[in-house]
């Protein structure tokens, strides 16, 4: 198991290398001009020259990737206009635009993206699959049907009208702001009450549907026909037979939700006015903040390939079948 | 035979004439521990009325062995799943008398039926590979059992699992305990599934085609483990299969099913050496057998009857070769009853002289 | 495990009864072996699973040969590698004196016309979304067998032989029971005039009524069109009346093979005898001897990891030390009689003396 664990951090390690330097390949190398693109429509050659020089952008590509991974393990020093600006390991680059460390802008944002993301899973990971087994054990009756309608109901709503709703009906909820958590935790959950209610609804949607097919197929196994024949009360059978064994699919569709929603809950985010990080590489796609979007696509990476790695070692958990190593 | 070790002993098993004797001796009327009497299980369904079981009766004593046997949709397993209430009281209609030990089951609340099941009546399934929980170890779920019916501590319980993996000849019981079913092969599975039925004392144990997923030489050892069981623990053991040649191993009592009814019942010498219904006699001649003369199959012709529209009459008629023979196959439908001098048999036809059609026409062409 | 497969293993293929001219078909030797892979302390290790390891078999036109077997002896596996869904990793396949083992598709299709396969499964073998017309006609516009505007005719006249109603070519196969959805199988496998038909647990799905229907079916097939069959099966009954001559698998290897009496009346191999003697019988209710009673140990074990030496040694009651050091080789034990036992033709035959 934990030589498993390792081999798959090793490949992980090496997936997220391959990422890096192709996105950096394709933004910095590629036929585009990120010096002119921040440079600007009255752009001087000396200013033009000068912040080809802060990105790097005379040098071999093979030497600008080796910069940029050097800043990453021990820190590096940016040139800018004989000004030099430090940037720490591990470093993500210097935003221009923002006049920052990249790291520093990711350091800020990715709490609040974390906080708005799991917190709204609680919400609907609860919701949606107590809503499904409910649904399921229920199967053809109206309050099935009314279950299932709802969640098609929400679905086909777009996003943003959830939103709009929550801010629109759920007036007595806090004002949507951040508080970091470990100042007050009272105030951090009370500033993402209304973001994580639109997070969760929009998915408990999805989720009942989920577990309602998970939970209907497993009530069906032979194996719960054997556990209500030993005289175990029906609760125990559905919950404790029957819940365990449909969590597992659940498991994988909810790892590779929290890895999309973790690197792009932009919608909830700007409705809410909360600056994540899908705020944050938002902005920095419209700017051309080349550095922001190279670490946006970095902690994507990173985020994606680590919670894959979870789901794995997740599963192993849930179904002994699963033996890893 | 000089390394008996890797046998399990011959003389453990009860041998056909030992055990039809002690089970005469005990026979008495109104010591019967399962009555079903003129059960019907219907499911109301979008396409119709399906009609499982009709006017099952038939009862059974400890200590006794009944198999029920019949092709699929027969009503074989519907009746026994109806047994021990299992059946989803939404979507079917029962009516007619179960009782086991006494109790009626048929109308029993809920909750009353769930403290009976497991501990009066516990049951075994065809597939031990899907019956057990593949997320819990095999202790887990025989201490479960146990602890459904006893209150008892955990440690109590584990003991009792303990005992019972090894009685039902599992090696090292205490160690295997832990272990998953999928580390477990398919003989061992369905050895652990009989220990998880039998840990509460049951004394009626239904199985359900408990050996058709296994290989032929793993099916001969859990028929073998059943039968010293039932002896071990007296219980009476109600036996669902499709195959006669298991029924030949293992039943001192046989019920024919066909289309949802019961249409031949009586000892397995009689039903298996001198059946009297033509449906008994298509199934015997289906079967090829692996001695004696091998001969031309001469199977049933046509289909199982739809459990939506039985054919009018005896539903065996329009497969019948004999139907033609006597006038009121087609209309009347006829009573599971004794028609000879021997009592305990008895069959669901209108043929006058069942006995001498089938030593006439179908003894001889016997596989 | 590895020591195991020296030269002493191969097989010595049992001669056929005075059959005349070569064999139509011809195993030689075949094994398939898979390799699971696992992780292990160092890297990734990998398991060879022997599925089939070293069966040599022949097949006369016409003939029928059982492969009898309880699971994981590699008889499905054989039956694969026959029809060429499987490449076998070693060994031959020769059909009619060529070497089909490893031809590439487009060279295989002829021979994949003469081999046809039936599947156990008549519910999963048939695509739902086709009329049965279009199943039975599919393999005839494949290999261009009749001119365009004959063909319903020619998937009526097939529906017809295998007992069904010619006028259903226009039902989808769910409108049709498990019996009739094994016809339309087997129809399938006629309609290319196949040499040899390799028949995989044909009828174990199918109700005991049922079941000897497509027995009678395959039985009348075989002789009006001189159907070689390799019939594969796990009930013992149900080989004995299908076929000419039996052999049993274990663990990837035949452990013995005869024709059907000699087979079933005097089985040399200990494995034989079991299995024989755990079929439930009925002839004891109808006044026949009580037969043996053998009860074999344990399963099977599984094909990762099979015993040293012999493979059945671990629950033979026979087994002495040779069994785990020297693998017995499958050696003539009669005429057209063959048994991988060291003790083969001096066992004695199953007595009163072991019966119950």
């Amino acid at each position: 198991m934990l030589i498993y664990i390792l081999r798959r951090i090793a490949s992980a390690v090496s997936v997220v290398i391959v990422t890096l330097v192709a996105s950096f390949g394709l933004f910095f190398v590629a036929p585009t001009d990120p010096a002119g693109t921040i440079c600007g429509q009255r752009c001087t050659p000396e200013r033009y020259a000068d912040i080809s020089a802060s990105l790097n952008l005379d040098e071999p590509v093979v030497q600008q990737v080796g910069d940029y991974l050097k800043g990453l393990a021990v820190g590096r020093t940016y040139h800018s206009g004989g000004a030099a600006i430090d940037c720490d390991a591990p470093c993500l680059g210097y935003s221009y635009t923002l006049g920052q460390p990249v790291t520093k802008l990711i350091g800020q944002a990715l709490p609040i993206t974390v906080s708005i993301v799991l917190g709204g899973a609680v919400v609907y990971l609860i919701i949606g699959i107590l809503a499904g087994v409910v649904a399921a054990r229920r199967r053809g009756t109206y309050l099935d049907r009314l279950m299932v309608g709802t969640s098609l109901g929400i679905n086909a709503v777009p996003y943003f009208v959830v939103a709009l709703l929550v801010s629109l009906y759920a007036t007595f909820l806090p004002h949507s702001a951040y508080h970091p958590l470990l100042e007050n935790p009272l105030t951090w959950a009370g500033g993402l009450l209304a973001a994580w209610l639109t997070l969760g609804l929009a998915n408990a949607a999805s989720y009942t549907r989920y577990s309602r097919a998970s939970m209907i197929e497993t009530l069906g196994e032979d194996y719960i026909r054997t556990a209500r024949a030993k005289g175990i009360s029906e609760r125990r059978v559905v919950y404790r037979h029957g819940l365990r064994a449909a969590i597992t699919p659940i498991a994988t569709i909810f790892g590779v939700d929290l890895a999309i929603q973790l690197t792009g809950a932009i919608f909830t985010e700007a409705m809410f006015g909360l600056p994540g990080l899908g705020v944050l590489t938002l902005r920095a796609f419209n700017q051309y903040d080349l550095p922001v979007l190279m670490a946006g696509v970095l902690v994507g990476s990173v985020v994606l390939v680590v919670m894959n790695l979870l789901v794995d070692i997740l599963y192993t958990i849930l179904d002994p079948r699963v033996r890893l190593g | 035979m000089t390394e008996p070790h890797l046998l399990s002993t011959p003389d453990r098993r009860p041998d056909t004439v030992s055990r039809t004797r002690r089970v005469a001796g005990d026979r008495t009327e109104g010591q019967s521990y399962l009555e079903v009497k003129d059960l019907t299980v219907t499911f109301p369904t979008a396409d119709g009325l399906v009609r499982a079981v009709q006017g099952l009766s038939y009862s059974l004593p400890l200590g006794r062995t009944l198999a029920v046997v019949g092709e699929s949709g027969s009503g074989k397993s519907v009746s026994s799943m109806a047994i021990m209430g299992l059946h989803d009281p939404r979507s079917t209609r029962m009516t007619g008398s179960i009782t086991v030990g006494g109790e009626e089951i048929v109308g029993m609340p809920p909750a009353e039926l769930r403290k009976r099941r497991g501990a009066n009546a516990a049951m075994i399934f065809q597939d031990p590979q899907s019956s057990l929980h593949p997320y819990f170890t095999v202790g887990d779920q025989i201490i479960e059992a146990y602890r459904a019916h006893h209150r008892v501590s955990k440690r109590v319980a584990r003991d009792r699992a303990v005992d019972m993996l090894g009685r039902v000849g599992i090696p090292n019981p205490r160690r295997r305990l832990d272990d998953y079913p999928h580390q477990f092969s398919g003989g061992m599975r369905q050895r652990a599934m009989i220990a998880m039925a039998l840990v509460n004392d049951p004394k009626l144990l239904i199985a359900d085609e408990p050996t058709t997923a296994l290989d032929v030489t793993v099916q001969a050892q859990i028929l073998d483990l059943i039968m010293e069981l039932q002896q071990d623990f007296g219980s009476a053991v109600l036996f669902i299969t499709h195959d006669l040649g298991v029924v030949a191993e293992i039943a001192d009592d046989v019920l024919v099913m066909y289309g949802g009814r019961g249409v031949e019942y009586g000892r397995a010498e009689s039903i298996l050496g001198q059946p009297l219904h033509p449906y008994t006699w298509g199934l015997l001649e289906s079967i090829p057998a692996v001695s004696g003369e091998p001969a031309r199959l001469h199977p049933i012709p046509g289909t199982p009857p739809s459990l939506l529209a039985l054919p009018s009459g005896c539903s065996f008629h329009p497969r019948c070769e004999f139907a033609g023979r006597v006038p009121g196959c087609t209309v009347d439908l006829p009573e599971l009853v004794s028609r000879t001098a021997d009592t305990t048999r008895a069959s669901r036809c209108h043929l006058t002289d069942p006995a001498g059609i089938f030593e006439t026409d179908i003894l001889p062409r016997l596989p | 495990m590895t020591t195991t497969t020296d030269t002493a293993t191969r097989p010595v293929p049992a001669e056929q009864p005075g059959g005349p001219g070569a064999p139509l078909l011809e195993l030689r030797d075949l094994q398939m072996h898979f390799t699971a892979r696992g992780d292990g302390w160092f890297g990734r290790e990998a398991h060879q699973i022997r599925a089939v390891d070293g069966v040599s078999l022949q097949l006369r036109a016409g003939e029928t040969l059982g492969l009898v077997g309880e699971s994981g002896c590699g008889k499905t596996t054989t039956g694969r590698m026959i029809t060429r869904l499987l490449e076998p990793t070693g060994g031959q396949v020769l059909y009619q004196g060529t070497d089909i083992t490893h031809l590439k598709e487009k060279d295989l299709r002829p021979y994949r016309r003469e081999l046809q396969l039936i599947f156990q499964d008549p519910y999963s073998s048939l695509n739902p979304r086709h009329t049965v017309g279009t199943i039975i006609g599919a393999p005839l516009r494949v290999h261009n067998l009749v001119p365009k505007g004959k063909e319903l005719d020619r998937v009526r006249e097939l529906l017809e032989v295998v007992g069904l109603n010619p006028e259903h070519y226009n039902r989808y196969p769910h409108e049709f029971s498990g019996g009739q959805r094994q016809r339309i199988g087997i129809a399938r496998a006629l309609a290319v005039q196949p040499k040899v038909i390799v028949a995989d647990e044909p009828v174990s799905a199918l109700d005991v009524s049922i079941q000897a229907q497509v027995m009678n079916l395959l039985e009348d097939l075989r002789k009006e069109f001189n159907i070689a069959f390799v019939f594969i099966a796990h009930d013992l009954g149900v080989v004995r009346h299908f076929c000419d001559r039996v052999a049993v698998m274990y663990l990837g290897r035949v452990a013995e093979i005869a024709d059907r009496d000699t087979l079933y009346g005097a089985p040399q191999h200990p494995y034989t005898q079991a299995l024989l003697s755990a079929v439930p019988d009925l002839g004891v209710v109808r006044g026949g001897a009580p037969k043996s009673r053998i009860r074999l140990a344990g399963d099977v074990p599984g094909p990762m990891d099979p015993p040293t030496g012999c493979r059945f040694r671990s629950r033979c009651w026979k087994a002495e030390d040779v069994c785990a050091t020297t693998t017995p080789p499958l050696l003539q034990v009669g005429d057209g009689h063959a048994a991988a036992c060291h003790f083969a033709g001096t066992l004695e035959e199953p007595t009163a003396a072991t019966a119950a």
